[in-house]
Order: C-alpha cells, then structure tokens, then sequence
C-alpha cells in the first residue's frame, strides 16, 4: 500500500518540494563557488563540506523519485498485454516523443555545432556548458564532468555538424505514438477511461525519468573547481585530493 | 555467423560497424553512423547515442538508461549482453537486431548501413 501510494504522489512531490528545495541548494553552491578565491583555507573547505551536503540532499531526494519513474513503466510494461487486444504495437510506443533535459541539452549542443563562425560558436558553447555542462558518468566526484572532457566534446562537436536535429527525431517519436495509441485505444479488453487513467499517469512520469538524472548532478562542476583550488593551496595532485579524508584535508589546513 | 544474445532495448534491425568504446575520452574514435559498442551508457552519452546507428551495452535491461534512450532517438539496442565488449571487435561488422535481442558478428559484406 505504501509503494502505491509513493508512486501515486511522488511525482508531485518532487515538483512542489524536492525540486524547488534542490534548485535553491544548487543556488546556495554557486554562491560558493563564485567567491571562492576570496575564503581562507578553513572556510574553503567548510564550504566544500556544506557543498557536497546539500548536492547529496538533491541525489538521494531526487534518486528516491526514480520509484515513480519507473514504477509507472513496470506497472504498465506488466499490465498492458493483459490490457490490450493488438500486439502490433509494443507498450514502448507509447511511452517515446516526450521532451526531456537530455534531449534538450542534445539539441542545444545540435544548434551550437551548426554555427560556422568559430568564435560565436565558443561563446555558445561556453553559455550550453554552463547550463547542460555537469552532466557525469557515475554517482563519483572523482570522475570528470562532461565539461571538463574538452576533446570527447570538440569531436561532439564535428559528429553533431552532421546529423539532423535531435528535436526533429523526438518529433518523429512522437508522432509515431500518436498514431499508435490511436490503435491501441481501438483494441482495449478494458474500458477506455481507465485505460487512458493508466497510460496518462506512466506518461507523466516518463520524462522524470531522464529530468532527475539532470538536476541530481548540476552542482558536481562547481564542487569540483572548489577541491581543486582547495588542491592547489595545499600542493596536492589534482586526483589525489579525491583519496584524502576530510580529516587529513583539515588537518593539512591546519 | 556467430550471434551474441541479449535484452531487446529498442527495436530495429542494422548493420554497421562496431565501435567500441569503453569510456566517454575514447570518443574520438567514434564515426557517424558506427554501431556503439560499451559497458553501459548515462546521460553524459546521449550525444554520442544520437550519433550511432545502433547500440550494444554489456549491461542493464529493458529500463537501462540506453534502451530508452535508444528508444527515443527510433535506434535499434540490444542491453545486457554481459561481455559483448569483449566479443565485438572494435571494426567489426556486425548487425544489431533489436527486436530479437540478438547481435550477429561479422554481417554480410555489401549490407548498408542502414535503419531496416
């Protein structure tokens, strides 16, 4: 009844309450970052501990809101064969051609790599990566940013010249989605307005599912940049910072 | 022709060649319109997904971060094939089915590179 219950108003949750309290931690961070240079050695690195705590507010918070993400798809992707008549079409099908931050920052990235002008383009390159730029391959402060991967993103870069935009293939998705809950609502073994109850409620989570995964990790770049200076000050190798504990960092300051 | 079994991501057919990649600073391997081949994906690869034909990931199932993105993007994917990484060769010409969860290595020569 609990896990009913969770997936019925997670989704709400998330976007009266955990996102809202994330966006206003991530604020508090940038706060940070931006006066960074100006604090002494013990303030860097309480500002780096209160960073991490209130990032890793967001990462838990935001993490536990994947039970709603996919929680609706397990629940359809079980039921709908049950459900529907047709097996023309998959549940899948239903679920593609909704707008997403990662198809978004895709576009973004489409739209910068189409500019000619090489000195334009940085500039918008610099404003795609200081929105879309802290995305990261694992749940690790160790590992670098996508901004921070320059070469991977120059030949991004010169891959995106030549391919259509990704808007144009989400599109695409969606109207091929369309066309197929047009079908499917033709071939229900149940009444059509639960059906659509059920589809509408896993639809709406659908793009939460690849949305969390965006925002979890958007202060990782700013933190970073602070245990680097913090590495600096105290002549430390870059990666080796990441294998110190806070009390060998504090008593180094010290 | 050997054929390696997985979870069907996303359907479709191709074939192309493999390009595996194992971590995001090895991209600068990756051609449009290669197959990509690697552990498994999040959303720092979605550029690269948007780039390929087809992807084949040793890890995760039909909920995996590339089957939807694969979805999505209309590419076939094949997920949790455990060690295709290590099967595929990087250039090999392989062909992804995604509707079956199969990958078959070393496709017929004269097939395009092609969404069927």
């Amino acid at each position: 009844m609990a896990l009913i219950y969770e997936l019925l108003v997670l989704r709400n949750r998330y976007q009266k309450s955990i996102l809202p309290q994330h966006l206003a931690n991530l604020k508090t961070i940038n706060l940070l970052y931006v006066q960074k240079n100006n604090f002494s050695n013990p303030q860097l690195i309480q500002a780096i501990k209160q960073s991490i705590e209130l990032s890793a507010w967001g990462l838990i918070h935001i993490g536990y809101v994947g039970i709603a993400a996919y929680g609706w798809e397990y629940v359809f992707k079980w039921l709908y064969p049950w459900l529907v008549k047709t097996r023309e079409f998959n549940y899948h099908q239903l679920l593609v051609g909704f707008d997403n931050k990662t198809t978004e920052a895709d576009q973004k990235l489409w739209e910068v790599a189409q500019i000619k002008d090489k000195l334009i383009q940085k500039k918008q390159l610099e404003k795609y990566l200081d929105g879309y730029g802290s995305r990261v391959e694992d749940v690790d402060l160790s590992l670098p940013t996508f901004r921070e991967q320059t070469q991977a993103i120059n030949k991004l870069l010169s891959l995106h010249s030549q391919l259509p935009a990704p808007a144009s293939t989400v599109k695409n998705s969606k109207s091929k989605k369309e066309l197929a809950t047009q079908k499917v609502l033709k071939n229900l073994r149940i009444a059509k307005s639960i059906f659509t109850w059920l589809l509408t409620m896993t639809q709406q989570n659908v793009n939460l599912r690849e949305d969390r995964r965006f925002y979890e990790f958007l202060a990782d770049y700013q933190i970073r940049q602070m245990i680097f200076l913090l590495a600096k000050r105290l002549k430390i190798e870059k990666q080796d910072i990441f294998n110190k504990s806070w009390k060998e960092l504090t008593h180094a300051v010290n | 022709m050997p054929s390696i079994k997985g979870i069907a991501g996303s359907p479709g057919k191709v074939t192309g060649t493999a390009r595996v990649i194992r971590t995001f600073d090895q991209i600068d391997q990756f051609n449009p319109k290669d197959i990509l081949v690697t552990e498994a994906t999040n959303p720092s690869w979605t550029p690269i997904i948007h780039a390929a034909v087809a992807v084949v990931t040793d890890l995760g199932g039909a909920l995996s971060h590339a089957a939807i993105v694969c979805r999505e993007y209309g590419i076939p994917a094949v997920v949790g094939t455990k060690n295709g990484t290590r099967q595929i060769k990087n250039g090999a010409r392989i062909t992804v089915d995604g509707t079956r969860g199969e990958i078959i290595v070393g496709a017929e020569n004269g097939v395009n590179v092609a969404r069927m």
